[in-house]
């Protein structure tokens, strides 16, 4: 099971995986439905956990609306029925704290280019709870061996007992090593204190929109929430992809998500609050002066 | 519009700094900017990364910028891969045999697991496919869903 928001490539990859069970994933893959297109309920996912459910792969924060779901609460609604939880944290790490361990989470994986600043294809993040680590790997290779064992080259695999077991070949290593530097700043700084001042920047973010922007066609689509708000503001305009064409001419750089949506990140360790302000300020000049007229309503190959 | 401060986040240490930034004193004018800027205990990291003079970047959720301790840890790992060849492995200053495990070790408490419990590697999606593929099986899911079939 997973959702009808989540985001693409992790649906490719369950269908796939379906598939080669030899199942139909049309009839196999069950994506529980968002009420409204942007958020998800967790009574619509708990009320889909029937006994026919054998996984759930959940986005801990949706990548468009920014909502987090409450991970504890459906873990253990999933557990009670005796199905397998993983999160896909793309859109947390880095940004909000986990207690997957105290969540008793099963699995868990996420990229390391967004807020952890590992660069460009930077090599992912992959947990597994202890309680798994004698699993065998479903795809395995000679880097999941026990290091001990890795160097004696039997053609009996002996995996490592530890989530390194899940790892297959040979590290990308200088597509890895830009994390180490980085993560030494995470710890430093402290995710607890990370986590407060992203929640300042978008609390910001969203006040300046409601009192400057009102009256523009704009709808902030992301949870005002605190508890429900991840790392970014998605907000909405039916000009969106133009309306982002004309920020990115003024040296301001957002994001575009298909349909209508402008994805705004300020961020914990790099962004200021002046730069927010600025941000809305520009984005004010372009509906008053109908700047993005200048450009066609369609998004490039990216964004 | 929610202005509710439904969530205390824990605030331990950094103490004195950030303490009168109070966000419901809302004003949209700059001086409220800067004064959020200069009560802001994290601006020193700020300096940290490389911004582009006169851009504003929002959007490192999708790629985050580059850090200068970033690019340092790269190019150490280059220096090794110079001076040590193929025993950069088990030597030089981040050997790397152990860097998948350093760096899941290094992650665990952004995650809360132990630091077993992480490891660096792949892409998002090619991890996604190692646990479908470990935790989706017969043996897992007990006749469930191949019991629909």
């Amino acid at each position: 099971m997973a959702d009808e928001l989540t985001f693409p490539s992790d649906i490719y990859a369950l269908q796939s995986q379906l598939r080669l069970h030899g199942l139909d994933p049309s009839a196999h893959l069950v994506q529980v439905k968002s009420r409204d297109g942007k958020f998800l309920e967790e009574d619509d996912i708990i009320a889909e956990m029937n006994e026919d459910i054998a996984m759930i792969v959940l986005p801990t924060v949706l990548y468009r609306s920014g909502q987090i779901l409450d991970m504890e609460r459906l873990t253990k609604e999933a557990h009670a029925r005796g199905i397998m939880v993983g999160f896909d944290a793309c859109h947390s790490v880095g940004v909000i704290p986990h207690l997957f361990d105290n969540w008793e989470v099963d699995f868990a994986f996420w990229c390391n280019y967004k807020h952890l600043n590992g660069g460009p294809g930077c090599v992912a993040g992959l947990y597994v709870n202890r309680k798994h680590f004698a699993r065998k790997p479903g795809l395995a290779g000679w880097f999941g061996s026990r290091k001990d064992k890795q160097f004696d080259m039997e053609h009996t695999f002996t995996q490592a007992n530890s989530a390194g077991a899940f790892q297959i070949g040979t590290p990308h290593i200088l597509s890895m090593a830009p994390l180490l530097g980085s993560l030494e700043m995470f710890a430093e700084a402290g995710i607890e204190h990370i986590r407060k001042k992203s929640l300042r920047l978008t609390q910001y973010l969203m006040d300046l929109i409601q009192s400057e922007l009102m009256g523009y066609g704009f709808e902030i689509g992301s949870p005002r929430h605190e508890a429900k708000r991840g790392g970014h503001i998605i907000l909405e305009h039916p000009e969106a992809a133009r309306i982002c064409k004309a920020l990115k001419q003024e040296a301001i750089i957002p994001d575009y998500r298909e349909p209508d949506m402008i994805r705004l990140a300020p961020v914990a360790l790099y962004t200021s609050f002046q730069e927010v302000y600025e941000t809305v300020k520009v984005l004010k000049k372009i509906m008053d002066g109908r700047l993005y007229e200048n450009y066609e309503n369609k998004r490039g190959i990216i964004a | 519009m929610g202005r509710g401060r439904d969530l205390q986040v824990k605030n331990s240490g950094l103490e004195g700094s950030g303490e009168n930034m109070d966000i419901n004193n809302f004003m949209s004018t700059k001086e409220y900017a800067k004064t959020l800027d200069q009560e802001d205990p994290l601006v020193s990291y700020r300096e940290e990364f490389y911004l582009n003079p006169g851009m504003i970047y929002m959007d490192g959720n999708s790629l985050g910028l580059l850090s200068k301790r970033a690019e340092k840890s790269l190019m150490k790992s280059l220096e090794d891969w110079k001076k040590y060849a193929i025993d950069g492995w088990t030597e030089g200053a981040e050997p790397w045999f152990y860097f998948s495990e350093r760096l899941g070790e290094l992650s665990a408490p952004l995650v809360g697991a132990l630091a077993d419990e992480v490891i660096m590697g792949g892409s998002t999606t090619a991890n996604l496919h190692q646990l479908a593929a470990t935790f989706l099986n017969r043996e897992l899911a007990g006749i469930r869903f191949w019991r629909m079939n």
